[in-house]
């Protein structure tokens, strides 16, 4: 039971873990990433996609982080040289996925909510989880240790400071935003070809804003992120541990169980989002014209 | 000609266009899309009193995104605070089964308005006094609403007489009437839309001449200004979040009272999505407000025959249309920008 718990909570920390090292690496920059729902479904989409078609489970991968990144990179375009609210600009993301993906969908494989189940998907986590992990030793090397982390450290608190430097910032927010994509559609391709066989209709379920509140419970620091997530990913697998069963002989009833995740990250955020201070610049390209 | 008003039309023609284009890719001639989204749209009176009927909900909950707008707030929960004024319209309809209308009604609406206020009053207690930015908890909140929905819906008020996930049927007392047929057709619009065009004017009366307005717009656009001059910033968001939820709990009564007498599961079909469309395109301004909502309630319509008369495409394509105006709009600056490098 308990050993069931833990692998549950490692399988379902996956995605989680990549959709908040993009949201990481965006946000840290200073660009608000609430696209990364986005990110997820539209790589969990294209990846299923392309190996429906194809057969071909790298290319399936290939394909979803490529889209991601495309996501991220029109994402970005649009927040620093459009100057749109980047608040705004993540919403319309999530917006046009849930209505481009439909579309695609049909013109696809001619039905409504979801690609055909795949015979051929990965049937191993670990791989997964352990890339999860090296990303997280580099993610934390490049934060202390190197010049780019540094610029975006900075472009994220003080792009100011980078504009006498004569770096310009928005570009490292570009490549950030970016880098952001590909990392946060790892975890959508591990989403249709690995936790599931398959898109299905909204299969993130909101895993991208959960993977936000990882970021900010994380003080937008790598490793206490990476931890964030693994407690998340714990609420959800005590969430499906505890779907149909009773609870001294009452039976919660299924609704309550599943909303279980969402009302966890909510209380964390009421009882920690004081303490912790975001990165001063975040959104402020719509206002800097 | 105002410069908002080019910006607007400039936005809807680069949606729309971009839209066509992906409907060319994808096989269709885009003319015929086109003219199929008209058509579905306007082609008769029953069309016209559909495209009504789905701009209806969307008045209210473009409302109710505009409305914490002008407090400097972005209601992303509009969805959830709809679901469960829709469970609370039902739930209401069926315990008071036997009311009068002249009781029913506002008894009703009164209760959609405090529940899903006081949904979205949690986000703003959460923003005001823990600090927790509301883009992120009322996405949270949406899913709870979900499920605490669904909890209602399937577990306390079910239709024992039907098989699919909705309640019992509200009482005739709950029941708003349809539209005369001169404006409706035999469409399922209702007077639900008179109720949202008066709440429009009241919105655009208390934003511009009251001192709750005046207040509440003062702590969105000058927060410090607001501090300095005694205005308590905290009960401005909570109060905002709470009109807000509220506007957003009545854009139920349309699809519930006005249409199914009772609340599906899912019957939002993300109408509070596409209301923050409606508040960006509209631009917060009550005639804006209007105009969107009445052009992405002819746009739903029109894009459900799609389905039907397009071999490739699907109703979806509305909200492919819709987010890409958003994202024209949002980028307005840098298009901007483009312009005057272009002729210049």
């Amino acid at each position: 039971m308990i050993v069931d718990l833990l692998m549950s909570t490692l399988r379902l920390s996956v995605p989680l873990l990549f959709a908040a090292y993009g949201g990481l690496l965006s946000e840290r920059s200073g660009v608000a990433n609430i696209a990364l729902e986005a990110n997820l479904l539209f790589s969990a989409f294209t990846a299923a996609a392309v190996v429906a078609l194809s057969g071909q489970l790298v290319l399936g991968v290939a394909a979803g982080v490529v889209a991601s990144a495309l996501v991220s990179l029109i994402f970005a375009l649009i927040c620093i040289w459009g100057h749109g609210d980047q608040i705004v600009v993540g919403t319309a993301f999530n917006l046009l996925a849930a209505g481009l993906i439909p579309v695609l969908n049909k013109a696809l494989f001619n039905v409504m909510g979801s690609t055909p189940a795949l015979a051929n998907t990965f049937h191993q986590t670990w791989p997964f989880f352990a890339l999860a992990l090296c990303v997280l030793w580099a993610l934390h090397f490049l934060f202390t240790s190197t010049r780019h982390g540094l610029r975006l450290s900075a472009a994220g608190e003080n792009p100011a400071a980078l504009v006498n430097q004569g770096v310009d910032y928005q570009r490292v927010r570009l490549r950030a935003v970016v880098e952001g994509g590909v990392l946060a559609g790892v975890g959508g391709v591990y989403l249709s070809l690995c936790q599931g066989s398959g898109y299905v209709r909204d299969m993130a379920a909101g895993r991208g804003f959960i993977a936000l509140a990882a970021v900010i419970f994380g003080a937008w620091k790598p490793i206490p992120t990476f931890f964030a997530c693994l407690f998340f990913a714990f609420t959800d697998a005590v969430q499906i541990q505890m779907q149909g069963r009773s609870m001294g002989g009452v039976e919660l009833p299924n609704q309550f169980v599943q909303i279980l995740p969402y009302v966890v990250t909510l209380l964390v955020l009421i009882i920690f989002a004081r303490q912790i201070t975001a990165p001063a610049a975040i959104n402020d390209s719509s206002r800097r014209r | 000609m105002p410069k908002h008003i080019y910006v607007t039309i400039v936005s809807l023609f680069i949606g729309l266009a971009l839209s066509l284009t992906l409907a060319t890719i994808l096989g269709e001639n885009p003319g015929h899309v086109f003219l199929v989204l008209v058509r579905g749209a306007f082609g008769s009176a029953t069309d016209v009193g559909y495209s009504l009927f789905y701009a209806t909900p969307l008045l209210l909950s473009g409302l109710s995104v505009a409305w914490a707008l002008q407090a400097g707030l972005f209601n992303i929960g509009a969805d959830g605070q709809m679901t469960l004024g829709g469970v609370a319209l039902a739930a209401i309809g069926i315990l008071a089964h036997d009311l009068p209308m002249l009781v029913a009604l506002p008894l009703a609406l009164t209760l959609a308005f405090l529940v899903g206020g006081g949904w979205g009053a949690l986000a703003g207690w959460m923003k005001a006094r823990r600090g927790c930015h509301e883009v992120l908890t009322t996405i949270l909140l949406n899913f709870i609403a979900y499920g605490l929905a669904s909890f209602f819906i399937l577990r306390v008020f079910k239709n024992p007489e039907s098989q699919g996930p909705e309640t019992a049927v509200v009482g005739g007392g709950f029941q708003i009437g349809a539209l005369p047929q001169w404006i409706g057709g035999t469409s399922p619009a209702n007077w639900t839309l008179a109720l949202a065009l008066c709440l429009i004017v009241i919105y655009g009366f208390i934003m511009g001449r009251t001192s709750l307005g005046y207040f509440q717009r003062l702590a969105g656009e000058a927060p410090q200004v607001a501090a300095r001059a005694g205005v308590n910033i905290g009960r401005q968001t909570i109060l905002a979040m709470f009109i807000s939820g509220g506007l957003a709990g009545l854009a139920a009564a349309s699809p519930v009272l006005g249409f199914a007498f009772k609340a599906r599961e899912g019957f939002t079909s993300g109408v509070g999505f596409i209301g923050i469309a409606v508040a960006l395109l509209g631009r917060k301004s009550p005639l804006g407000i209007v105009f969107a909502a009445l052009l992405f309630g002819a746009l739903t319509k029109g894009a459900l025959e799609l389905d039907m008369d397009t071999r490739f495409v699907s109703r979806d394509l509305a909200t492919v249309i819709q987010a890409l105006i958003v994202l024209a709009v949002a980028s307005q600056v840098g298009l901007h920008n483009l312009w005057r490098k272009v002729t210049s």
